[in-house]
């Protein structure tokens, strides 16, 4: 049977939100604020998670698509069911294309891409047809050492020398507005692309747990967002830290400590890949799940494998440069995120109502 | 400009339009619901 459990959810959200916001300085229009308007998105947040975690409250282990024919009929459900399925095709594209990039930059500047996102992809493939069990189990062999390596790298740049509080201050220096403009796009990415689960929600095995779980979860990512946010701030700052093209590497660049630890970056590249690898086969499966369902199919393998096997073509062709993946993904795709994580909030508040006028019906 | 993006990509054409027109229809349901139980 495929079920997930506590522990595996926990590990699933925090490499889910962590993954690929290793690549940039959150909220860094804010500058030396950054920090203060991930905190603010992450008890905007706080709201958004109570509604996901209401829908399996109100539906325990049914899935996502009969919670959506159940709430709006077949004619309405199919359209939003495929439109989520999209949604969920398009961050896959994103994510997939960005960590193919990532590699091909900094690994194996050699190697063309297309090789590496097929290769990628294989991997992928290969575990979400075993199940979504495999792909959980898989991440919590990955977790620890994923965490371990991130404070590792947090603790060692507070070690060299480069390494200033000046950096982060005058907190709040422009006023709040800087921070609240910035703040939609951090509740976007990364707390909005949690919508995603509420394709996964059906696996876990005790529905009761999850909002709590789900909620640690959060707030174990956000610390380690902050950490981050804190580290690149003060290592680069924030002029430095907007400007670059990966923050977090450019900060492992430099640490240099005792001849011992030094060209961390091989390690760091590897760290945000498994971030990376996991985000993407998340949303993928989201997506497979999705045209399952809407297909009246009972395994999504043949979509995980005619769908995977077209994903590197489909995102080459759609994407020249990662600048411009950048530019259609991130500078202006984030509307779309954000579009996509309220409507399960309106889906919520419709399914209240329609509860209460069925009671009063009665 | 957001529309700069719309044009050369169709699939975030498409994404935020239904996006944008099932908010309306979520919105139009649940007050549809509310006037119904509200008059029972």
């Amino acid at each position: 049977m495929n079920h997930i459990t506590n522990i595996q959810l926990f590990a699933l959200i925090v490499i889910f939100e962590v993954g690929s916001t290793t690549l940039f300085a959150l909220g860094i229009g804010a500058k030396q604020n950054a920090w203060v308007v991930v905190l603010c998105a992450y008890l905007c947040s706080l709201l958004l998670i109570w509604a996901y975690t209401q829908i399996p409250k109100y539906y325990p282990h049914k899935n996502f698509a009969f919670i959506l024919d159940d709430t709006l009929g077949k004619a309405l459900a199919k359209p939003l069911l495929l439109l989520f399925g999209l949604y969920f095709l398009n961050q896959t594209m994103h994510n997939f294309y960005e960590f193919g990039a990532l590699i091909n930059m900094t690994a194996l500047p050699h190697t063309p891409l297309s090789f590496i996102l097929y290769v990628f992809i294989i991997v992928i493939i290969y575990i979400l047809i075993l199940g979504i069990e495999v792909l959980t189990r898989s991440i919590e062999i990955v977790f620890p050492f994923f965490i371990l390596v991130l404070i590792a790298i947090y603790f060692l740049n507070l070690l060299t020398g480069e390494f200033e509080w000046n950096n982060l201050q005058p907190i709040l220096g422009n006023g709040i507005t800087p921070v609240l403009k910035e703040v939609p796009n951090v509740l976007s990415f990364p707390f909005g692309e949690m919508i995603v689960f509420l394709t996964f929600w059906h696996f876990v095995k005790d529905p009761n747990s999850i909002r709590r779980t789900t909620y640690i979860a959060v707030s174990f990512s956000t610390l380690l967002l902050l950490t981050s946010l804190l580290v690149i701030l003060a290592v680069l700052g924030p002029k430095l830290a907007s400007h670059t093209e990966i923050p977090l590497l450019e900060t492992l660049l430099s640490i240099h400590i005792g001849m011992i630890f030094t060209n961390l970056d091989s390690i760091g590249v590897f760290i945000m890949f498994i971030g990376g690898f996991f985000k993407t086969a998340i949303h993928f499966y989201g997506f497979c799940l999705a045209i399952t369902w809407l297909l009246n199919k009972q395994k999504p393998n043949w979509i995980i494998v005619v769908a995977g096997l077209l994903l590197p073509v489909l995102s080459l062709m759609r994407f020249e440069s990662l600048n411009d993946q950048r530019w259609k993904g991130i500078d202006e795709g984030i509307y779309n995120i954000l579009i996509y994580s309220l409507i399960p909030v309106f889906l919520v508040i419709l399914i209240a109502v329609k509860n209460w006028a069925k009671r009063k019906e009665k | 400009m957001i529309l700069d993006v719309l044009k050369i990509d169709p699939l975030l054409t498409l994404l935020m339009i239904g996006g944008v027109l099932y908010i309306f229809i979520l919105c139009f349901l649940t007050l549809f619901y509310l006037i119904k139980g509200l008059f029972k």
